[in-house]
């Protein structure tokens, strides 16, 4: 994972095309790319209650509720605010130059192997 | 000097301090009729034994013929606003949730799945359907069944008997009631008083601006009790004496069928007449000017005016109607000062205690935690009215937990309230001991005839509901 650069390119703005979350698979990791407010938020697709995928979940201001067990995750820090959910989300720290919306993903989610969708 | 009903003492006046009937007449604007009807009931005289807020085997009389039998209230309409919002509702080990089940359409499920019995909701939220998490049986949000996986192993499992069993939803003002019991009356009934003496408030266009469930070492009677009667002021709020009327509250309660409702006010600004004759009104007025300062940090507070032609309580009811009428862009001018300043608490069988006006904007619901009698949560929420100029309606606040051994002091968003709730708690858990070692010839507890009748009428009405 370490051989990953600092920086690497998801996405660009436009791709939202007027929704708040946008899903990318890059390294074959999932990721679930959410705007909240005039942030943008890099999230593993990936609920740490059971691992399902998220981003069909409810985005609301500051958190994401998982639509299948309803698990709410903090966009700021990840944690697991209610729901039967414990672990944390994971982040990646994101920044965005220009157009391009970039996640730092050297720090990669253990997760067991692909999950379900 | 006392006013007198029937053959008892109707609360203890001073000369600078009124009853409230009196309070009223000189209210600045006119009282609403629901303010001044007054009670058709009055309990009579008994004492109650002590064991009830202990015996396992009363908490269990408890679980089955008045919560799964009784409308009770579960939350408020703004915390589910959007299709798939769900609300988890326990009652000791009862369990419902409360779903936002389509536009304008509520449902309450029991929160055990029909495979084997695991919790369906875990807490508040919002989910796309109903899925448990052990085997992902499905339900839409209508409580019909959507899918189970391995669907060739159950044969037997007819869909349409595997609805989930809902309990009765129905809502007023805003605040969202459910019955277990199928055959129960229309939740009108039991509402009584309540639905017109709150017209004039519209407790509908309020929103939840805080919410904190406290858990408390004592049985939810106990918890309850604790804030049905203002005679506990004049020792455990002994600071709020200079402003409040503590023995003057007045105290009402209606018996009309199925409807069980009381009510207390307890007048602010006004000296405690155990302060005397002589108490210093201009002294009420500015203890009062300062409480509700409080809750506006940075607004200068403004002191009793002696040149001024309005009572002191007129005084700080129309500096309420400016502040809240420029924060909230709304006009409260034809507001009474009852409804701007006083304490005004109802109360609905078994354990629902909507709070009226400006004076305290509170709702309380008192509940059995878990399957320990001693035991129960208080849930607190503080209303505010929807800003106007159409302003959008702010969501409800979050939940803010608080422990058996936390202070409400811990929330600091409910100010100086902290101060008077951990006094109150400080009594409960002590209450809870106390009661346990009675001796068995005094095992009871003993009653003020008017003001503790909230409480004879809440046992009354209790004992009627268990078969008692
Ligand atoms: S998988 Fe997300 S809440 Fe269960
Ligand atoms: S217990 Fe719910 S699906 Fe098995
Ligand atoms: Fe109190």
């Amino acid at each position: 994972m370490s051989d990953f650069p600092e920086w690497t390119p998801l996405a660009d703005i436009a791709d939202f095309a007027g929704e708040r979350k946008l899903v990318r698979s890059i390294y074959g990791i999932d990721l679930l790319l959410m705007l909240d407010g005039a942030d943008v938020v890099v999230a593993h697709n990936h609920c740490t209650h059971m691992g399902r995928p998220l981003d069909r979940g409810k985005l609301m201001a500051g958190q994401i509720s998982c639509p299948f067990h309803g698990a709410c995750f903090d966009l700021r820090t990840g944690a697991a605010r209610s729901g039967p959910a414990v672990a944390p989300l994971h982040l990646f720290p994101a920044r965005v130059d220009g157009q391009t919306i970039y996640a730092d993903l050297r720090n990669k989610p253990v997760t067991l192997w692909a999950r379900p969708t | 000097m006392a006013g007198e009903f029937g053959d008892i003492v109707r609360g203890f006046s001073s000369k600078a301090s009124p009853l409230v009937t009196g309070l009223l007449e000189a209210d600045s604007r006119a009282v609403p009729a629901g303010l001044k009807q007054q009670g058709n009931y009055l309990p009579p005289s008994r004492q109650i034994p002590l064991s009830r807020y202990y015996d396992p085997a009363f908490a269990e009389l408890e679980k089955e013929k008045l919560w799964k039998k009784t409308w009770q209230y579960a939350c408020r309409e703004e915390d589910i606003p959007e299709v798939g919002d769900r609300y988890k509702y326990d009652v000791g080990t009862l369990s419902w949730f409360i779903v936002r089940s389509g536009p304008g359409e509520i449902r309450a499920f029991n929160n055990s799945c029909l495979h084997r019995g695991t919790q369906l909701c875990s807490s508040n939220g919002w989910s796309e359907s109903i899925r448990c998490p052990f085997h992902a049986w499905e339900w839409k949000l209508d409580g019909s069944l959507k899918n189970i996986p391995s669907r060739w192993d159950f044969p037997q499992v007819k869909t349409e008997e595997f609805k989930l069993p809902e309990a009765r939803v129905a809502t007023w003002g805003g605040f969202v009631f459910i019955n277990p019991d199928p055959d129960a009356a229309p939740l009108e009934n039991y509402l009584g008083v309540m639905p017109d003496h709150f017209k004039s408030w519209e407790p509908e266009n309020r929103f939840t601006a805080f919410h904190i469930r406290k858990r408390v070492r004592a049985n939810w009677k106990i918890t309850m009790e604790a804030f049905l009667e203002s005679y506990h002021v004049v020792e455990t709020h002994t600071e709020s004496l200079g402003f409040t009327g503590d023995a003057s509250t007045q105290y009402d309660i209606w018996e009309q069928g199925d409807a069980h409702i009381s009510r207390l006010i307890t007048p602010l600004a006004t000296p405690s007449p155990h302060l005397g004759d002589g108490a210093s009104i201009a002294e009420a007025a500015n203890y009062a000017f300062q409480a509700f300062a409080l809750a506006m940090p940075g607004v200068p507070v403004p002191s009793f005016d002696v040149d001024s032609k309005l009572s002191g309580r007129a005084q700080v009811a129309e500096w309420r109607r400016q502040m809240m009428g420029a924060g909230l862009a709304r006009d409260f001018s034809s507001w009474p000062d009852v409804t701007m300043i006083d304490s005004v608490e109802y109360h609905m069988f078994p354990n629902f205690c909507p709070w009226y006006g400006e004076g305290l904007p509170l709702v309380y619901q008192f509940l059995p935690y878990g399957d320990d009698p001693n035991q129960s949560v208080m849930s607190v929420r503080l209303t505010a009215p929807l800003p106007g100029g159409g302003a959008p309606r702010p969501p409800s606040a979050p939940i803010r937990e608080i422990g058996f051994d936390e202070l409400f002091n811990s929330a600091p968003e409910i100010g100086l309230l902290a101060v008077i709730f951990d006094q109150d708690m400080s009594n409960l858990p002590r209450i809870q001991s106390g009661l346990r070692a009675a001796s068995d010839t005094r095992a009871v507890a003993t009653f003020g005839r008017y003001q503790e009748q909230r409480i004879l009428h809440f046992h009354e009405v209790l004992e009627k509901t268990l078969g008692l």
